[in-house]
């Protein structure tokens, strides 16, 4: 989990990262998201393609861990 | 046959009477027989030909994306399953796109010649939306290949569009919807503003802008700026008009199209331009142009490098704004492939690509300032008329038929403005009757008064339609008795016209 709030906190230093809105209330917005495609597949050994960019995927740190979890990562 | 042809309100009429006479399960087979029927009309044997295999090889390769992709939700194999699925995808967009290109952009500079087929566009921008969404498990493939049919050439829509997704309308299509008053009421009144913008405002205006663009240099800048202003109300009246009949014959049957415009001209910067104009074009570039681009591999890349150079809040920019520029300019170039539809595309592309690395500074300077856009205020009116300003500047590159031509137009702008040509009747000889252009201008001034008003209710819980049908009784038939009014005339009063055809259906 650490590592994924060090990528999260490399875009955002000062972002809560604590909502669980963080589309919808566009903490991270849709370059966020771009990035962050990039940041986890090369953190986490998996490669995230264009069926994962879905808001829900991205809306809470839980979110993006459960995905990166489904496509054989350990967070 | 085009919605103006006296022959289509005798094939809607035929139509409605069918679809509401045939019992509800086979309501969309008539829809489906209907739009053969109609596409029949328009292409001939060779467009039903292109559409049907079309059908065939989208309804093939949906069903292989779905079997060998699996469920994107399981972890299991997952980049190998990707893979398997990614290359019959690949396979049938290159297809789809290869035909787009043959019949779009190749087909005028063959030796020999080839059908134009109408509406390709549109159908196969439904059917790659569809296939990436297959491939992405938003939608399952459509097991009965009559019903995917009726998707990717629902006759309304057919030409101009909205372009809609699978997972919008595909139950409404086969529903089978029976009648229902209000339904009918809104659908009709759709049908009755959109002949009211194409007949009383664009084909009016067709004929005084194609008077001015024929030789420009009889003009100043004056008459040259109104013109551009008629032109950005011609097309928009064209388009929104014809996309409204679509709406409203859709709305009657129970299918929910989606919107294809937000009041455009109350955008306040071009990116809100085109999230108002055209939507579900703009959208469908974003889902399945932005994305795929500025997630790939070479894009990743050189966004790391200017993450690391340029700082993390500059550097993100980066590969979003190549991915920007390229939608914006595929935008244009879907609109034509001619020096002034480049240039078009690269200044929509690049402005809107430098508003991007310009958004922290100018925030701030609105902080600074208090300068806030977003409210009703002097900033937004000044916004939306610096908006205006550029769209109007684009649009001579849109709009002017040879480079030559749109930069005549800009050097007379500004070398000779000519103000007396506004009052010294320069108006009447742009080919249009005194009578006619007073009708023109008088629809003008409703449809901005309209235009204000959807502005108004925009983010209501009760938009201007949901309050014309709970309006006063007297309102309601006096704004329908306008309307038709306007519409009748224009259709009684020009013996021997043909109306112009939409624009938007030669896309």
């Amino acid at each position: 989990m650490d590592k994924l709030t060090d990528v999260l906190k490399s875009l955002h230093p000062h972002a809560d990262f604590s909502s669980e809105r963080l589309v919808d209330d566009r903490i991270l917005d849709s370059f966020d998201i771009i990035t962050l495609t990039t940041e986890l597949s090369d953190a986490f050994g998996v490669e995230l393609g264009l069926e994962h960019l879905e808001p829900e995927n991205f809306n809470s740190v839980g979110a993006i861990a459960a995905l990166l979890r489904r496509l054989g990562a350990s967070v | 046959m085009s919605f103006t042809d006296g022959r289509f309100l005798i094939f809607l009429a035929i139509f409605f009477a069918a679809y509401f006479a045939a019992p509800g399960r086979v309501r969309w087979i008539v829809m489906l027989a209907f739009s053969a029927a109609f596409y029949a009309m328009l292409g001939g044997a060779f467009g039903i030909g292109v559409l049907a295999l079309t059908i065939a090889i989208v309804y093939v390769s949906a069903r292989m994306i779905e079997r060998r992709r699996g469920s994107p939700q399981s972890a299991k194999d997952e980049p190998a399953r990707r893979m398997r699925g990614r290359a019959p995808l690949i396979a049938c967009v290159t297809v789809n796109f290869g035909l787009l290109i043959a019949f779009k952009y190749a087909a005028p500079s063959l030796p020999f010649k080839l059908v134009l087929i109408p509406g390709i566009s549109f159908f196969t921008f439904q059917a790659v939306g569809y296939l990436v969404d297959v491939y992405k498990g938003k939608v399952a493939a459509e097991r009965n290949a009559l019903r995917l049919a009726l998707f990717l050439s629902f006759f309304p829509q057919l030409l101009q569009g909205p372009i809609s997704r699978h997972s919008q309308i595909a139950d409404d299509l086969t529903a089978g919807h029976g009648w229902n008053w209000d339904r009918a009421a809104g659908g009709a009144m759709r049908i009755l503003r959109g002949y009211f913008m194409k007949l009383a405002i664009a084909d009016y205006a067709a004929i005084a802008v194609d008077a001015v663009f024929s030789d420009v240099s009889r003009f100043g800048g004056a008459m040259l700026v109104l013109t551009l202003v008629l032109y950005s109300v011609q097309i928009y009246a064209d388009f929104a008009g014809g996309v409204s009949i679509t709406l409203g014959i859709a709305q009657i049957v129970g299918v929910s199209l989606p919107e294809n415009f937000n009041q455009p001209f109350f955008a306040n910067s071009l990116t809100d331009f085109w999230r108002r104009w055209h939507i579900t074009l703009s959208t469908w570039l974003k889902d399945y142009l932005f994305y795929p681009v500025a997630i790939s591999k070479p894009l990743g890349k050189l966004g790391k490098l200017a993450r690391r150079t340029l700082g993390a809040r500059l550097g993100k920019l980066v590969p979003a704004s190549v991915a920007t520029f390229i939608v914006y300019f595929a935008m244009s170039v879907w609109h034509g492939v001619s020096v002034n539809a480049l240039i078009f595309g690269a200044l929509n592309g690049g402005l809107i690509t430098l508003s991007l690395f310009l958004e922290l500074p100018v925030e701030r300077l609105r902080t600074l300032t208090r300068f806030n856009a977003a409210r009703w205020s002097v900033a937004r009116v000044l916004a939306i008329l610096r908006t205006f300003a550029l769209m109007l500047f684009l649009r001579i590159f849109a709009r002017a038929e040879t480079t030559h031509t749109a930069f005549e137009l800009l050097r007379r702008m500004f070398s000779s403005r000519l103000l007396v040509q506004l009052w010294d009747g320069t108006l009447l000889t742009l080919n249009l009757a005194p009578e006619e252009l007073v009708v023109m201008l008088a629809a003008i001034v409703v449809l901005i008064v309209r235009e204000i008003l959807a502005e108004r209710y925009a983010v209501s819980s009760s938009p201007l339609s949901q309050r014309f049908f709970t309006s006063h009784p007297a309102t309601q038939y006096a704004v329908t008795l306008v309307l038709m009014l306007f519409v009748l005339y224009c259709a009684l009063s020009r013996e021997g016209y043909t109306p112009s055809a939409f624009i938007y259906a030669q896309y």
